[in-house]
């Protein structure tokens, strides 16, 4: 195949991923005016070009399935470092669009693939380390005193660590033998569904029907899933989690955790004198309504932006943990993984490498170029 | 200012006090020391052969009782080896059994012995670090005044093409971890598949004499990097100020463009980088460890990815002091500076 | 007239059919030259009698000077009984050496020792000491040291001293000590092995690297310097630094042995990443390394540089440990040796860069290979063994370590699995962590050298209860024919036995070893002499630098 055969075959098997995109935009900016901070994100080309390339992967990562053109895992006798546009023997009219990697692995296949592992881990252990940082974080910085002294500290803590270190220290085959990931994820996972509990008991103390049903809810959901990712022991097997996916998880979630808290004490402190908290107080509102309900949500501007560059910083450390070798699992597509792979033969063979390093490197810029274009947005306010 | 200093210092003690019983206990896990013990002895040893070694050299203490022995508030381990020959922690080979001392810890000055590199701990974190001195230096002598420059160039005008062209090469390069611009380097400037050959992509002879040749990449690869933040910062710095009063007064007086910036504007500019580029110092260690695994540099990063694949336990804790060390010194700095700087704040 | 045994003694009466063998292509080149060495015939006798044509006199003249740097993972020093990596010898064997060197050709050639002699029966080993070798003390090197030596590599007692298991028949199970009256001094320059049992590998072990030869005043140090502090090699240890270099020089004084060419060596540590060791080359900071990944081959011939081939008896298998379930049932482990197409595996794993191998550890480099076949492959096969084992829903776990062409093997076994329908799990153990269970994990790949007879890895390997027997496999007539088997000197009636051994040992199922290693070492143009020795040792003395880089 010729190079501009490839890029064309390799755009027309992102389809699916075009047509949802028009989807998503084209709407998106007809309606503008009546979307809100959304719409106002429009105007601004940073950041439509950042959210561009964040659902570019999102929707990559949902329709994989039909994007790939190899099993990521099929290995084919001939294709060990074929170079991109090699046909597959003993099936007419397959190609292996950016080559084949050291083990005959299609290359396309597997970054395509890779965007599910990766996306699968980084925002869910960003958005896990803001529940915990959260719960700790806002009554931190709204009653401060000792509780605040120390957590703080332990923030520090954590802080003072080398992340690399840390990494080393937490993700062993000998910590997981150990069960200490197992004992750290049932804390951990506890938060969001404090959290949640909280915000829904907080809102509802009033309305005990509502509070019944919802609560109910949120605890039969949260502890469903609870059970699965925590101890790998979801009744109806739906949730699960192997035990190193569990440690790497664990330890991002444990490495974000005290920057996010951090940034939560502090917003808090900063809101805590606002007028309308002491308004609230004088009503006679509970502390967790405050945290919740009042503070929180005048906070959302800085968080989301953080938590955008967050995704961003996470995608980069699990790439750093495949650097070190320990990564997700050694044939997992993830882009770390792929990159550190394909490093070893880069001055022959570069087609491996590149493909995961560029799609790494494009989704933190998006997620980067979000967050800026939210920012701009936010000071324009 | 004293109180405040004695305060931070006492902080930064608890917090090493706390950091290095978390690593001890870490590495004291009983499948990590008989991983160690397999590294050092023989790989395929038993069971039964382990558990006799791991008896002998006194890591069958409680883990507190050791943890004492490391600091120097427990009297060492004494025992004797398959000879009969007397061994203890604070024994070696140069001094008389009945002349050692009974008590040898970090209060005693001593860091212990490295299992992985068979000398005293800290000879080799006073090496490494050196090394990682220069490296360190080199990167900053590169990103500082690099960034510095981006970010007043780009917050001097905000919103103009040069503001945005600076601002997306400095997201990018955020945006790159050192894994991946290292690679690309090396492949594309050092390679001779590509043929350029401008750079070594070794520096491990850069050790010995440091060159423009060896150690440009590594240094490149990790300045880039940190680069991308210090300079969005300085952008957002600059540009905040260049909307402030004084600022306009300045304009008003007629002075020109340039003068308004270099007398004006720079010195209130540069009070925030100078915090972050303080605080970079830690995170650049990470950095370090990845950049140097890459170049075959053997600094300080490297002795820590050594010590930790082999759960070189002394040497490991050493580490992580130094790493708190740094991590701590710099935020104080960076407070004191900030202090400085800025007259307007005032030491808590 | 060609002097054919070392010694004065007539011609071993086994010599003869082993080298009918040899010229009827039953028994391979380095076989032969193994079994004569074992025997006692002159490497010119063995050439000899199996009518080979001794190779050309070295074409080039070698010149002096110069350091050889070389990149090699520096390991700690410990006592050389307790190696467990070549590396370790190859900065030893510099200053310190050994009785008999296994050379490039696959012949043993006597080194500290000047000749040595089996009796008929295989059960007595006489040993004739070079005369003239003084230790830089000034000690006259003789029978002391030997005893002395042999002494402590008999002491299985030790944690970790790998040449007890070596030394086969001299070790006393009970005592775990040399079997009293079986080392005897004949004279200062005489010392004669009286065995219980014939013992043909002997020879063989005392070449391999752990047996470097010690001073007779050495005791187990550990610091290196004080170690080798008394030598009879040509070069002085200068540093030893684990992890980060080692650096040996030519002593002042002249060597027994003659012309030491290069004024020292260098080893670097570029820890086990291939990238930074190809920067190395690119940017000429070494002359040669330790060893070539055969997928880095491709680079450093783009590089301009030699690569140094040669096949080994090295594998690696990919074992079941019988005592875990479902791999207790022989079906379970046949389904997978029948959905795995060993050449594929050579391929994507290797790099095609070996010979195929047919699972039973025995191979076409060994006296007494008896060729039964390749493997069969089947995938149809392989999933109804698994189906009649009631266990389709299994997933194999196979576990392996990090390290490059074992991962990748690993990774294309697993994918050779998959593609006949069968489940298969990857793990990844880095290495500090892998050896802990070594042999204990349920399915997993192990790397194993290869050692000069084909019987003594299948009886280090797979008897009852052998401490390396990681399958856990266990079978009183398998054992019975490795006994038969190591009490037949002779490999063409040993090949007999080992057919039924390999079959055996094939059948059950116990092993996927799907190919035999070829190892690379590259060196740069102007070095000359530094070509792989399939056991991975450098034989520095027949190096030199011919121009600098």
């Amino acid at each position: 195949m010729s190079p501009l055969e490839i890029v064309g075959q390799i755009v027309l098997r992102f389809l699916p991923v075009w047509i949802g995109l028009a989807a998503i935009f084209v709407p998106s900016i007809l309606f503008r005016r009546r979307l809100g901070p959304y719409g106002k994100l429009m105007e601004n080309r940073v950041g439509q070009i950042g959210l561009g390339l964040v659902l570019f992967w999102v929707l990559a990562a949902f329709f994989a399935d039909l994007i790939i053109t190899s099993n990521p895992l099929d290995q084919v006798s001939g294709m060990k470092n074929a170079l991109p546009g090699t046909a597959i023997p003993d099936r007419p009219g397959a190609f292996y669009l950016l080559g084949g990697d050291n083990l005959a692995r299609d290359v396309f296949s597997r970054m395509v693939m890779g965007s599910r592992t990766v996306l699968a881990i980084a925002p869910a252990a960003t958005l896990f380390a803001y529940m915990a940082g959260f719960m700790l974080g806002l009554p931190a910085g709204y009653f401060g005193g000792r509780f605040d002294t120390v957590f703080s500290f332990a923030a520090n803590l954590v802080l003072a660590f080398p992340v690399i270190l840390l990494f080393y220290l937490l993700v062993t085959p000998e910590i997981r033998a150990s069960g200490i990931p197992i004992l750290a994820a049932a804390i951990l996972f506890l938060f969001p569904i404090a959290f949640f509990v909280l915000l829904i008991g907080a809102r509802f103390s009033a309305d005990p029907h509502k509070l019944v049903l919802y609560l109910g809810i949120t605890l039969v959901l949260g502890l469903w899933v609870y059970s699965g990712l925590a101890f790998n022991a979801d009744p109806l097997g739906v949730f699960a989690m192997d035990p190193n996916r569990l440690n790497i998880f664990v330890s991002v979630v444990f490495v974000n955790m005290p920057v996010v808290f951090r940034i939560v004490r502090g917003l808090a402190m900063e809101i805590r004198t606002r007028d309308y908290i002491a308004a609230a107080q004088t009503r006679g509102e509970s502390s967790w309504y405050i945290m919740l309900w009042e503070i929180l949500p005048n906070a959302r501007g800085p968080l989301i932006v953080d938590f955008c560059l967050r995704i961003g910083y996470t995608t980069i450390l699990l790439g750093t943990l495949g650097f070190f070798g320990l990564g997700v699992s050694p044939e997992s597509p993830d882009w770390g993984t792929t990159i550190n792979d394909g490093r070893k033969l880069l001055s022959v063979y570069p087609h491996p490498a590149l493909p995961p390093a560029l799609a790494l490197m494009s989704l933190v810029l998006g997620l980067n170029l979000l967050a800026d274009g939210l920012r701009e947005q936010a000071l324009k306010d | 200012m004293g109180w405040f200093l004695l305060k931070r210092v006492g902080l930064m003690l608890l917090t090493a006090f706390c950091l290095t019983f978390i690593v001890f206990a870490l590495t004291n896990l009983q499948p990590n020391l008989e991983k160690m013990a397999k590294t050092l002895v023989n790989t395929r040893m038993s069971d039964e052969e382990v558990a006799r070694w791991l008896t002998r050299y006194g890591y069958e203490q409680p883990v507190l009782v050791r943890y004492g022995e490391w600091l120097g508030v427990m009297p060492g381990w004494t025992g004797s080896d398959e000879n009969g020959k007397p061994i203890g922690r604070c024994l070696n080979p140069d001094i008389a059994p009945e002349d050692a001392p009974r008590f040898c810890g970090v209060l005693q000055g001593n860091l212990g012995y490295s299992t992985v590199f068979k000398a005293p701990v800290k000879a080799i974190i006073a090496e490494r670090l050196a090394l990682t001195g220069w490296l360190m230096l080199w990167v900053m002598i590169v990103m500082v005044p690099t960034a510095l420059i981006i970010g007043v160039l780009a917050g001097m005008r905000e919103g103009s093409r040069l503001d945005r062209g600076l601002s997306i090469f400095s997201i990018a390069t955020t945006a790159t971890p050192e894994y991946v611009s290292g690679v690309v380097f090396i492949s594309v400037l050092a390679s001779s598949a590509v043929g350029l050959q401008w750079f070594k992509g070794s520096a491990a002879s850069a050790m010995e004499h440091m060159t423009f040749e060896n150690f440009t990449l590594p240094v490149l690869t990790m300045a880039l990097y940190g680069m991308g933040y210090i300079a969005r910062m300085t952008r957002a710095s600059m540009a905040e100020v260049m909307t402030a009063q004084f600022i306009r007064t300045a304009h008003l007086k007629g002075l020109s463009f340039g003068t308004v910036v270099v007398r004006h504007a720079l010195r209130n500019a540069l009070i925030a980088p100078f915090t972050v580029i303080m605080l970079q110092f830690p995170w650049l260690l990470t950095g370090v460890v990845i950049v140097e695994s890459l170049f075959g540099y053997k600094g300080f990063g490297w002795t820590l990815v050594r010590a930790a694949d082999n759960n070189d336990i002394e040497l490991l804790l050493s580490c992580s002091l130094v790493a708190v060390v740094i991590v701590l010194l710099t935020q104080l700095i960076s407070d004191i500076g900030y202090v400085y700087l800025n007259p307007r704040m005032r030491v808590a | 007239m060609t002097k054919l045994m070392l010694t004065g003694r007539h011609l071993h009466p086994m010599a003869e059919p082993a080298a009918e063998s040899f010229k009827r292509g039953r028994i391979g080149r380095r076989e032969f030259l193994a079994t004569m060495a074992a025997l006692g015939v002159t490497t010119a006798g063995a050439l000899a009698l199996g009518g080979i044509a001794a190779r050309p006199a070295r074409a080039a003249e070698p010149k002096k000077g110069g350091v050889l740097r070389v990149a090699m993972n520096v390991k700690a020093f410990r006592d050389p009984r307790t190696f467990d990596g070549v590396e370790m010898s190859n900065i030893a064997r510099q200053c310190n050496e050994y009785l008999v060197r296994w050379k490039r050709d696959f012949s043993f050639e006597p080194w500290l020792l000047e000749a040595w002699e089996m009796s008929d029966d295989a059960k007595t080993l006489t040993m004739h000491i070079r005369k003239g070798i003084t230790w830089s003390n000034g000690d006259t090197f003789n029978a002391e040291d030997v005893i002395h030596n042999l002494n402590r590599w008999c002491d299985a007692s030790v944690d970790a001293n790998s040449v007890a298991s070596r030394m086969g028949a001299l070790v006393d199970s009970g005592t775990k000590k040399a079997v009293p009256g079986a080392i005897e001094k004949v004279d200062d320059f005489t010392v004669k092995l009286n065995l219980p049992k014939p013992d043909i590998s002997l020879i063989p072990g005392m070449a391999d690297y752990p047996a470097v030869i010690m001073h007779r005043s050495y005791d187990g140090e550990t610091d290196p310097m004080k170690a080798f502090a008394i030598t009879t090699g040509a070069c002085e240890l200068v540093s030893w630094q684990p992890q980060v270099s080692a650096e040996v020089k030519r002593k002042d004084k002249p060597w027994w042995k003659g012309e030491f060419w290069l004024d020292g060596v260098k080893w670097t540590d570029y820890s086990a990443d291939l990238t930074s060791m190809i920067a190395a080359f690119e940017s000429g900071d070494i002359d040669t390394d330790h060893e070539t990944a055969a997928d880095s081959l491709k680079q450093t011939e783009a590089l301009g540089l030699t690569n140094s081939e040669i096949a080994t008896g090295s594998t690696i298998v990919a074992r079941f440990n019988v005592g875990n379930k479902p791999y207790d049932d022989v079906k379970v482990r046949q389904a997978a040796l029948h959905a795995v197409d060993n050449k594929v595996v050579l391929e994507l794993g290797l790099n095609g860069k070996g010979k195929v191998a047919d699972n039973h550890h025995v191979g076409p480099m060994h006296a007494e290979f008896a060729d039964i076949g390749p493997q069969q492959h089947d995938p149809a096969k392989a999933k109804a063994l698994l189906k009649d084992a009631g266990q389709e829903t299994h997933v194999y776990e196979l576990i392996s370590l990090d390290d490059d062409w074992q991962k990748a093997t690993a990774d294309a076994i697993a994918g050779q699995m998959r593609d006949a329908g069968l489940k298969v799990d990857r793990k990844i153990i880095p290495a500090a962590t892998f050896w802990n269970d070594w042999n204990k994990y349920p399915f997993s790949c192990t790397e194993w050298l290869g050692r000069p007879l084909g019987i003594q890895v299948v009886a280090l390997a797979y008897k009852s209860g052998a401490s390396w027997n990681e399958t856990a496999y266990s079978d009183p007539k398998f054992d019975a024919l490795l006994d038969k088997a190591l009490a037949q000197p002779d490999p063409d009636k040993r090949r007999e036995t080992m057919k039924e051994i390999e079959t055996m040992l094939r059948e059950s199922g116990i092993i996927i070893q799907p190919y035999w290693r070829s190892v690379y070492r590259t060196y740069r143009k102007g070095v000359m002499g530094c070509d792989q020795h399939q056991a991975l040792e450098q034989h520095l003395d027949q190096a030199w630098i011919e121009s600098e880089s």
